[in-house]
């Protein structure tokens, strides 16, 4: 688990409780992980302040922020923070699978986990087809190389 | 070598986002084993579960008992191996048939008519409780857990003494 990196999930709504719940059905939530609502009636600075009071507990710490929406509040208000600071990094747009892949890889820096967020996140896309080849051979009695 | 096999699953959804994802990278499992007599042979589920495995980087197989039975001795010592079963009966087919089998852990075993709540996700009957036991006193470890990492409650007759 990325025990170093600290990840702040945050988005309209209730995009940040939502995906934790998805991801409480899905794997154990490492305790690195915080989930902020930026929901109605919350300003900018309400939710300046809550990231604030967050990484002010991690100073000097890796810090990621996932964002819901490339340009959204809570995107901007995070690109503040990772503006000032080589530690911290911000991306947007990327998806529940991409959160769950990683959850259980080490990465170096949050530099690092953002570059494998977004790579995850267009691996994990389809539009559903039986037409795919899929990776499984299952008919070969050819075990030279294993089953 | 024996089949490197690192753990074998017991659950009724077989290979689902939490076990494609999350126990395959925990186990850094490279191979993912679904024996499954009826899974075999059946397109849709494989391109289903397929995609979950892709995800992870893992090979998947989809082999009926019998078969997994027949060639598990020929797997390479590259293969990391992490078996999905629907059933502990089909655990039990699997152990009796020789496969080298040393943990087993209960996932998801869906409540039906007649079963008993041993935890949220596992329901038990007479039968599984039979195949289960069995199981245990083959000397296998085998554990309810519903994530990796979460906490162990290892199947014995005291955990089913209600069913």
């Amino acid at each position: 688990m990325n025990d170093k990196i600290n990840v702040i999930v945050s988005g309209h709504g209730k995009f940040a409780t939502g995906m934790q719940g998805a991801l409480h059905l899905l794997t154990k939530i490492p305790d690195t992980f915080q989930f902020v609502d930026f929901e109605e009636g919350l300003s900018d600075d309400d939710l300046r302040k809550k990231f604030q009071a967050i990484l002010n507990e991690h100073a000097g710490e890796q810090i990621l922020f996932f964002t819901d929406l490339l340009g959204g509040t809570p995107y901007k208000v995070a690109a503040e923070f990772a503006v000032k600071s080589d530690n911290t990094e911000l991306v947007a747009g990327c998806n529940l699978g991409s959160l769950l892949e990683t959850i259980y890889m080490q990465f170096d820096s949050a530099s690092a986990l953002a570059d494998a967020l977004v790579t995850y996140t267009k691996s994990g896309i389809d539009k559903f087809s039986m037409d795919t080849a899929t990776t499984s051979d299952n008919n070969t009695n050819d075990f030279a190389d294993g089953i | 070598m024996a089949a490197d096999i690192l753990l074998t699953r017991i659950d009724n959804r077989l290979v689902h986002g939490q076990v494609g994802v999350t126990w395959t990278r925990a186990l850094n499992a490279n191979l993912i084993l679904v024996a499954n007599d009826l899974a075999a042979k059946d397109p849709l589920q494989q391109k289903l579960m397929s995609t979950t495995a892709d995800s992870s980087g893992a090979d998947i197989r989809f082999f009926t008992l019998e078969k997994t039975i027949d060639i598990i001795d020929r797997a390479a010592d590259r293969q990391k191996i992490f078996i999905v079963v629907k059933t502990p009966a089909d655990a039990r087919t699997l152990v009796e048939g020789n496969v080298p089998i040393k943990a087993i852990n209960v996932g998801n075993m869906h409540f039906a008519q007649g079963k008993t709540e041993i935890t949220k996700k596992v329901y038990v009957d007479a039968k599984d409780k039979e195949d289960l036991l069995y199981l245990a006193g083959t000397g296998v470890k085998i554990y309810i857990q519903d994530y990796p990492g979460d906490k162990e409650s290892e199947v014995n007759d005291q955990l089913l003494k209600n069913v």
